[in-house]
């Protein structure tokens, strides 16, 4: 999984993916209309793929209300992201502090760390030899 | 001679040749080398494994091409006709031409080029006002935006305006501001496009301006976010070590916990076997000529048992001793062996407790 910021610029992108295929959606569905009663809607030339693929307008209206739906979605996950992002409430300051405070800390823990290693091998090879005398005996 | 059949084998060849200069790759030159690099590494103190170039080798010598060109004085470079730069930095989006919505965000790579930044906040219904800093700005470009620091307001909106330079407003405020900010932008993206459906419906030839909106608004939303990466590679680093440092906490914390439960085990061992141990010492040495005694011994208190080391051992081999002993204390070391079994149970039953 990527970071947030990641996935908020990727949110983005499919929003704008998104923008376009709404558009070419309407683009193509959409039906003609005429300005005045004298117009009339040239048929299509035979030869020549139609220009618009008009959709009924039930089919048309569900089509705009789904990809509304998909947008709206994708707008509150955008928001959900960004009030997710992490450390809005550092400074640069701060957090330059608490990286150095946390490798003191972790020099420090690293080095029990290794006291703690060397006491577990020596009570080991103590308890080792105990159990080896016993074998003998 | 040998020159024009090299440019005819040059030409007729299928693959390129290699460079000019891999002839200057011989052992003595690689020799001649690797000591310059090596007196040059211990005047200056520096391992050598550190030297990637030596400064100022003789031009005139083959010498130079055995190690990696300089540095570019100015700093960039073209590779495949695009320009490089050593330094990589974000690219303000001014120098992109693009046109900045909103503040800058503070200690970013970008500068600022008015001082006054004027933060806007609005409560008002309509939330896709982004803010507005600069009032040059074309309004006609976003008809949801109204350059408002210039503006009387509504009553309906509470304006919070910050004259500062970039860092030195309280940094809540900031990062409220950058929230805000994106919440602006992404909301701006949605209007625009509504209104660029609207635009198309009606005037076709208009929506490219719109369009223009909506690629500027992208490019702001994107470049927000470039800024904010080292900000969040900070915080990821952090986070990063906290969860090293629990990690270790937690090792050593085991650690501790085991090294303790062993040496309990061995406490618990030592009430029990310590006499064992030593009697394993004393049938080190005393098997050859206790032999007749303990065995007597052992017949006799049987109560004790356990002083008479070398008893068990002599009855369990059997062989260092005659066959007086065998005779006398056939009874005592059927004892001792009995005993000895009874102890061994013991001491693997504390082991057994401790570890379980």
């Amino acid at each position: 999984m990527s970071d947030r910021l990641s996935q908020l610029q990727e949110a983005v992108d499919q929003l704008m993916e998104q923008f376009i295929a709404t558009y070419f959606y309407i683009d193509r569905h959409h039906d003609l209309k005429t300005f005045n009663p004298k117009d009339t809607i040239a048929p299509s030339k035979a030869d020549q793929p139609p220009e618009v693929d008009t959709l009924p307008p039930d089919v048309f209206q569900a089509g705009q209300l789904e990809l509304a739906r998909d947008l709206i979605t994708r707008e509150q996950q955008i928001e959900y992201l960004i009030s997710s992002l992490p450390g809005l409430d550092n400074s640069e300051q701060d957090q330059l502090q608490s990286i150095k405070e946390l490798e003191e800390e972790l020099n420090v823990a690293e080095k029990q760390r290794q006291e703690a290693v060397k006491e577990k091998d020596e009570v080991l090879v103590k308890l080792d030899q105990t159990l080896r005398s016993i074998r003998r005996y | 001679m040998a020159d024009t059949e090299d440019d005819n084998s040059a030409l007729a060849s299928f693959f390129p040749d290699p460079p000019l200069f891999w002839k200057a790759f011989t052992p003595s030159n690689l020799q001649a080398y690797a000591e310059i690099k090596q007196q040059y590494a211990s005047q200056h103190g520096i391992p050598v494994e550190d030297v990637i170039r030596v400064p100022d080798l003789p031009a005139d010598s083959d010498l130079i091409y055995l190690q990696p060109p300089a540095e570019p004085k100015d700093g960039t470079w073209r590779l495949y006709g695009e320009p490089q730069s050593l330094e990589e930095s974000l690219q303000p989006l001014e120098s992109a031409g693009i046109e900045r919505l909103g503040p800058p965000l503070p200690g970013s790579t970008t500068t600022s080029t008015s001082d006054t930044q004027t933060t806007t906040i609005t409560d008002s219904q309509s939330t896709t006002q982004p803010t507005t800093t600069d009032d040059t700005q074309p309004t006609s470009a976003f008809p949801s935006q109204q350059p408002t620091s210039q503006l009387p307001l509504p009553p309906s909106t509470s304006t919070i305006s910050t004259t500062s330079a970039p860092g030195s407003a309280p940094s809540t405020q900031i990062h409220d501001t950058l929230h805000l900010h994106l919440k602006r932008l992404s909301k701006s993206l949605l209007l625009n496009f509504l209104e660029l459906l609207g635009i198309m419906s009606l005037d076709p030839a208009a929506g490219s301006a719109k369009a223009a909106d909506l690629r500027t608004l992208f490019l702001n939303f994107h470049h927000v976010l470039n800024e904010y990466r080292p900000h969040q590679a900070r915080e990821q680093l952090i986070q990063l070590m906290q969860e090293r440092l629990d990690q270790t906490r937690a090792e050593t914390a085991a650690n501790r916990a085991v090294a303790e439960k062993a040496r309990r085990v061995l406490e618990g061992l030592g009430s029990v076997e310590i006499p064992a141990v030593d009697s394993v010492g004393v049938a080190g040495t005393g098997t050859g000529t206790g032999g007749g005694d303990g065995g007597g011994d052992g017949g006799g208190d049987g109560g004790y048992g356990l002083p008479s080391g070398p008893v068990p051992v002599g009855a369990r081999t059997g062989t260092t001793v005659g066959d007086r002993r065998v005779g006398v204390d056939g009874e005592g070391a059927e004892e001792e062996e009995k005993r000895y079994w009874e102890r061994e149970g013991m001491g693997w039953g504390v082991l057994d407790a401790e570890f379980a």
